[in-house]
């Protein structure tokens, strides 16, 4: 499984591939469906000398490996979904690289307050406050006016297993 | 409107992680991945968090295997216990053992001449700083932390035989093991990954779980040379001015041992039968059983010795001079040398009077 980065449609192949959640909402129907999946990304030189990206399932993850989390989601039904706010706490054991997704994502060093990287700041143990980095980062946050009726889409961030 | 938020429920569904201080995080943790999601539909709000999505740490193997120290060892032929000493460190995300294994390198005639006896391969115990044979038995690496390190030792007789100065190569390999006792259980690469089991990659430098490394061992031994000597001391003519070896002349035997070699020589004994047509001295100002010279020339040597036992002596030398017996009748020299130092000379001195 090669492929670049950005190729959409070939991660989403991957999909059948990999061990995916579909996330039912509730005893009632839910409009909209959630998948969560976890890849690894690895360079890996191929036969014909050139560097490549590869994704593959997170079967085998060691430290140090970058890891690609994917969210998607699917609202199959005829309603609109407004306001929808995807929040991904980051697991302790991963440290935050980036994210991205149809909206600009939000991140956030303490869980309450969200924004851009570069608008947060943390606060040292002797109250100097110095300007958050990808390391602080402990949420990430994606927040879409809506969710159109019978579309779908997904967001991604990325981080290294400590 | 308002919006619950399952912010706080997704953030206790992730558990502490143990995260070890240069290795990353250890293998058999799990790690989630839990998000929540809020949205209206028709004004109502929904919400949920995800199922949680993760996997198990695998086991990233990595090892080093270094020679210390940069010295050679000096083994001698026949010796016993020659030691060489090794570091295995465990860069593994886990607890590990290793298997040890020592081996000769084969011989090449490059940097390795011979074969050392039984290379086995024995872990420091901790108790007593270098290698000791009481204490230092375990033959394996057992529950070697991440990122520590422990001193493994090979541990050689000497060859048989063998030139002074060659060298010979041992090789240490360290392979890693879920129990190090045995071969069965080392770790391979895992066939089937599964992201809820521990999984086995090697990430050491061959990329297989195992390294080694090689030590040097050096033969040294003595390489004794004998020289015997006769020097006409005086005659019954002239005295001891150009003496000739004439009836009645006095006669000196010198017998010159001498260490070329690398090692001292140690308990050397040798005899020399007293010729024919001569009568040993074996008394008086003339008697000259001496043991610590360094040449046979006429000034050379201090200590003038006449003993059978090395009493009172500290020329480590020891000896006898009969007057009857050996291959002649006429008497045997036996001599014992303590010690021949490497690269010295050491002689025994007896005299004789011409028939």
């Amino acid at each position: 499984m090669r492929q670049g980065a950005a190729e959409t449609m070939t991660i989403r192949a991957l999909f059948i591939a990999a061990a995916a959640f579909a996330l039912p909402f509730g005893a009632h129907a839910a409009p909209v469906e959630l998948k969560s999946e976890i890849f690894v990304e690895r360079t890996e030189v191929s036969d014909s000398g050139e560097t490549e990206l590869v994704l593959a399932p997170a079967d085998r993850v060691v430290p140090g490996d970058k890891l690609r989390f994917v969210i998607s989601f699917v609202n199959a039904s005829d309603e609109e979904a407004a306001n929808f706010v995807i929040t991904n706490p980051v697991p302790g054991s991963i440290a935050y690289l980036s994210a991205d997704g149809p909206v600009t994502p939000e991140v956030s060093v303490d869980g309450e307050q969200f924004g851009a990287l570069g608008d947060l700041t943390v606060a040292g143990a002797d109250g100097s406050v110095r300007p958050a980095e990808t390391a602080d980062v402990t949420h990430v946050r994606w927040a879409f006016d809506a969710i159109a009726p019978n579309s779908e889409g997904e967001v991604r961030y990325l981080g290294e297993l400590k | 409107m308002i919006k619950k938020s399952f912010l706080l429920l997704a953030a206790a569904a992730i558990p502490a992680q143990a995260i070890a201080a240069d290795l990353g995080t250890d293998a058999g943790e799990a790690v989630s991945n839990t998000f929540s999601v809020t949205y209206d539909v028709n004004g109502s709000t929904q919400t949920g968090v995800s199922a949680s999505v993760g996997f198990v740490v695998d086991r990233k193997i990595n090892l080093t295997v270094a020679e210390s120290g940069g010295t050679v060892t000096d083994v001698s032929v026949g010796a016993s216990d020659a030691v060489t000493t090794f570091t295995v460190t465990n860069k593994t995300n886990d607890t590990m053992d290793f298997r040890l294994t020592a081996a000769n390198v084969a011989t090449n005639g490059v940097d390795d001449f011979f074969d050392v006896v039984s290379p086995t391969a024995y872990v420091e115990s901790g108790l007593t700083a270098g290698y000791q044979a009481a204490e230092d038995t375990a033959t394996f690496i057992d529950d070697l932390a991440e990122d520590d390190s422990v001193t493994v030792y090979i541990v050689s007789d000497g060859p048989t035989t063998g030139t002074n100065n060659q060298t010979a190569k041992v090789t240490l390999t360290a392979i890693a093991s879920s129990n190090g006792s045995a071969a069965a259980n080392d770790y391979s690469a895992s066939g089937a990954n599964n992201n809820a089991t521990v999984d086995n990659l090697f990430a050491d430098a061959g990329n297989d779980g195992e390294e080694s490394a090689d030590d040097t061992y050096r033969l040294q031994s003595a390489t004794l040379t004998l020289t015997k000597v006769a020097t006409v001391i005086e005659d019954p003519v002239r005295g001891t001015s150009n003496p000739l070896a004439v009836p009645g002349a006095v006669v000196e035997y010198c017998l010159r041992v001498a260490n070329g070699g690398s090692a001292d020589a140690t308990n050397l004994s040798f005899s020399d039968n007293v010729p024919a047509n001569v009568t040993a001295v074996l008394s008086g100002a003339d008697f000259l059983f001496r043991t610590n010279d360094t040449s046979c020339t006429a000034t050379d040597g201090a200590d003038e010795d006449v003993d059978a036992s090395d009493g009172g002596d500290t020329d480590g030398g020891i000896g006898s001079l009969t007057g009857t017996g050996g291959t002649n009748g006429n008497g045997v020299l036996s001599a014992v040398l303590s010690t021949v130092p490497a690269t010295e000379t050491r002689t025994v001195r007896f005299r004789v009077i011409v028939d």
